[in-house]
């Protein structure tokens, strides 16, 4: 089986991890940060990610795109109000996918996580030596199916399938709970860079049960900065009458000091900024906040993560004092105000003793462990975070999967026809609380086809199928000839299947690319492999077994192989790798000859070689 | 005729301890193996619950063969169906009744004659107090939503109660391999008729008390 990797991909940073050895670690090449921040930067003649894109976030501000996990399962009418604060453009005549404006190009949100995917994936195969094709990738808990859907997509442009799509809350809680198989009620309380999640699990006998969860995807760190920058902003036009909301590169300077006050105030009691030329207007503002200020300023948006915890522990059935412990996940929760508001919250002091950015990705790394077979002790039981409907009549909601039901889970529905010789039947799935269609959230729409027969004899039972990544799925069967009917799906927001085959073959020269650089890995896998087998034979059989000329032949042909395996040519490191073989021959033939006499005096061939 | 009688023991695996399909005519209790009675060990069922989840999940059967994935999901998907619903008092009831005596048609959840009268103004001193803006009038309705929550609260207990004894003769009936009492069946599918009422009653008192704070 090929590698499985668990993703978190953040609205701020991203992560991939992976389990060795039974435990869970962040992979990154040596001397570099787990984190890579989810940043895209488009130049002219190439495309930037991570650390090197975040640092041209100032200088080419215009092209380098952050945040866009907002963005994921969304249209353009959604997100037209976050623009205004962003310096990036999007694309106004992609109403249904939101597409961001990139030098010139239009991009998809889900070609853009593609992006921050392909970087993690390379990192993982640099660490681990070995190809990388199949992931666990993390959602906010609250994430739709659109947004879901949208993941998986990324991950496909990617070239990763995306085994499995696991919430982040319960990621946390697979790696807060590896070693310890009974942990009662735990409340994970995620506030991450632009989404909160709050998910109740009940852990007994490695079964992690999530009883509720409730969260907002529209609110975390990034909401906090801007409330910073804001009030900057607002200093800036009353000191010096300068309006600085109007520059995209000001704002992306101003973003920045943002996130800085903010951090420095975890940890100090005030702090000193300074804007020097922002966006290239000739001016020097300084200014001064102290973390009560900031607490006050940042306090009507802490607050609105109350909520979904209250619901949650309704939903749960569950009072505050019967959560045994809480877990904090996410950068945000470093902040002083969020983990005094937790604490009140559930009366008791909530752990964090896993490294808030890292636990996520760990818990994913745990699960693609799970799913690769490694571990059979633990199971995840999450659940679906809205509630399935579809629409009846007179536009009202008719639920068919409540809100916290167990994945995988379904339902079924009858369908009859009301005009004679009808041909088609439509249903409209929404995901929503709220009465009305009009107050939900529109996931797709279906055509079923029936034969045409007088009003009311057709039935057709449809199955709304829930998997265990929280994606719908959905299939008929005629109820008269019991056989399977056709069901046409128009995604309401988000790629068809043809959109993300089209993408995939604008990808293709990358995608030649990365094939280039996986046969180069496999290459020096073998390569790797066969080198080791060498000098064990060498080592062991050496002395008497091999001829010097033999030795010498042995030895030219490992410093050839050696030489081709730090360059980036699959095709001479399999030459180099035939050549060994070859020269090696003779020698393993003659092991071979040892082997098969020891055999013959009593001993057992497997004892034989493992001498 | 009661279908209580033609239980029988249902197994998702076969022989070789292989996935099955389920046909589309087993019950949730059948399904985790438990009797059809009013009343259910929680603890029993968790554990079932979990065993079978253990067994089934797909987690377990990323690299099996396309139909024996599906068949793991299908069928996970049907114990969390079965479980979602016998492990809620309630849904479990209103499911047990409908197995033994068909659909609770919406016909069948008249408002209650003799409730009629105080559902409506319950209804209606909500819809006022939402938009009441008089201090001493808003006061007015308060106390009687209160007291109305109080009225609508008896009303369910009450009905918790009688649930409660008519599934303990059903049980019993069950226990000598009886079917359900057809006066059993009757009463109970009448208490379900009015018990949304009841609720949806109570949420709407509830919820304008609520936003009111």
């Amino acid at each position: 089986m090929s590698e499985i990797v668990g993703i978190d991909l953040g609205t701020t940073n991203s992560l991939v991890a992976s389990v060795s050895g039974g435990e869970p670690a962040i992979l990154a090449p040596e001397g570099e940060r787990g984190i890579v921040p989810s940043v895209v930067s488009f130049r002219s003649d190439r495309v930037l990610t991570g650390d090197e894109a975040h640092d041209e976030r100032v200088s080419n501000s215009r092209n380098t795109i952050f945040s866009i996990k907002r963005f994921m399962g969304r249209g353009y009418e959604d997100v037209k109000d976050d623009l205004r604060h962003l310096p990036f453009d999007a694309d106004p005549d992609e109403p249904e996918v939101v597409h961001v404006l990139a030098q010139g190009r239009s991009y998809s949100a889900p070609e853009i996580s593609a992006l921050v995917l392909r970087r993690l994936k390379s990192r993982a195969e640099k660490t681990l030596g070995r190809p990388v094709l199949r992931a666990v990738v993390t959602v906010p808990a609250y994430f739709n199916d659109a947004q879901r859907q949208a993941t998986k997509d990324a991950g496909k442009l990617a070239g990763l399938e995306v085994l499995r799509i696991i919430n982040e809350p319960t990621a946390a809680s697979l790696a807060y709970g590896l070693h310890e198989r009974n942990r009662g009620v735990v409340a994970v309380y995620d506030l991450g860079g632009g989404t909160f999640d709050i998910s109740l699990l009940r852990i007994k006998d490695g079964v992690f049960e999530v009883l509720s969860t409730g969260g907002d995807t529209r609110l975390g760190g990034d909401d906090f900065d801007l409330a910073i920058s804001r009030r900057i902003q607002e200093e800036v036009l009353k000191e010096h009458g300068v309006d600085l909301s109007g520059t995209p590169e000001a704002l992306a300077e101003l973003a920045l000091v943002a996130e800085n006050v903010k951090k420095t105030l975890s940890d100090s009691d005030s702090t000193e900024y300074i804007l020097e030329n922002p966006g290239s207007i000739p001016l020097t503002h300084k200014g001064r906040i102290t973390r009560e200020e900031m607490e006050a300023l940042l306090w009507p948006i802490a607050r609105r993560t109350l909520a979904p915890c209250k619901r949650a522990l309704a939903d749960a059935g569950l009072t505050p004092g019967e959560v045994d412990e809480v877990v904090l996940v996410g950068g945000s929760t470093r902040m002083p105000l969020i983990r005094r508001m937790v604490e009140e919250l559930f009366q008791k002091k909530p752990h964090a003793d896993l490294d808030p950015d890292e636990v996520v990705a760990l818990g994913a790394a745990v699960q693609a462990d799970i799913l690769a077979g490694g571990r059979k002790d633990m199971l995840l039981l999450d659940v679906t975070p809205l509630s399935l409907g579809i629409e009846t009549m007179g536009g009202v909601m008719g639920w068919i999967i409540p809100r916290n039901t167990t994945i995988p889970t379904s339902a079924r529905e009858t369908y009859t026809t009301f005009k004679d010789n009808q041909t088609g039947v439509d249903i409209h799935v929404l995901q929503g609380e709220r009465e009305l269609v009009k107050d939900n959230r529109s996931l797709a729409r279906f055509r079923l086809a029936v034969d045409p027969a007088p009003a009311g004899l057709a039935r057709v039972e449809v199955t709304f199928l829930l998997d265990a990544n929280g994606i719908l799925n959905v299939t008929a069967r005629d109820m008269r000839s019991g056989k399977a009917a056709s069901v046409e799906v128009q995604p309401s927001y988000g790629l068809t299947d043809e959109q993300v085959e089209r993408m995939l073959i604008e990808s293709f020269e990358h995608a030649e690319q990365d094939i280039r650089s996986r046969q180069v890995l496999d290459a020096r896998t073998e390569a790797e492999t066969i080198l080791m087998a060498a000098a064990r034979a060498m080592n062991d059989y050496g002395e008497d077994a091999v001829t010097p000329s033999e030795r010498a032949k042995i030895q030219e042909a490992v410093s050839a192989l050696e030489v081709a395996c730090r360059g980036e040519d699959a095709g001479s490191i399999r030459d180099m790798v035939d050549a060994l073989n070859e020269v090696t021959m003779p020698l393993a033939e003659r092991m071979m000859d040892s082997v098969l006499k020891s055999a013959l005096e009593n001993k057992r061939v497997s004892e034989a070689l493992k001498d | 005729m009661s279908e209580a009688t033609k239980e029988k023991p249902f197994s998702i695996f076969n022989e070789d301890g292989e996935i099955e399909a389920v046909p589309a005519e087993v019950d949730h209790f059948a399904l985790l193996g438990v009797r059809r009675k009013f009343k259910l060990d929680a603890e029993t069922l968790e554990a079932r619950f979990y065993e079978l989840n253990r067994r089934l999940h797909p987690d377990f059967f990323m690299d099996a063969p396309a139909a024996v994935r599906i068949r793991s999901l299908d069928a996970t998907a049907r114990i969390n169906e079965a479980y979602q619903t016998l492990k809620d008092p309630i849904a479990r009831v209103v499911y047990l009744v409908q197995l033994e005596s068909g659909k609770l048609e919406e016909n069948e959840r008249t408002p209650p004659p003799e409730l009629f009268e105080e559902i409506f103004e319950a209804q209606e001193a909500a819809e006022e107090f939402q938009c009441c803006v008089d201090e001493e009038e808003a006061e007015n309705l308060r106390e009687r939503l209160n007291a109305a929550m109080g009225c609508f609260s008896a009303l369910r207990d009450g009905q918790h109660t009688a649930l409660d004894k008519l599934g303990a003769a059903w049980d019993e009936a069950v226990e000598k391999e009886e079917p359900a009492p057809p006066e059993v069946v009757r009463k109970m599918r009448s208490i379900l008729g009015q018990r949304n009422y009841i609720e949806n009653t109570l949420t709407s008192l509830k919820r304008a008390l609520e936003e009111s704070e």
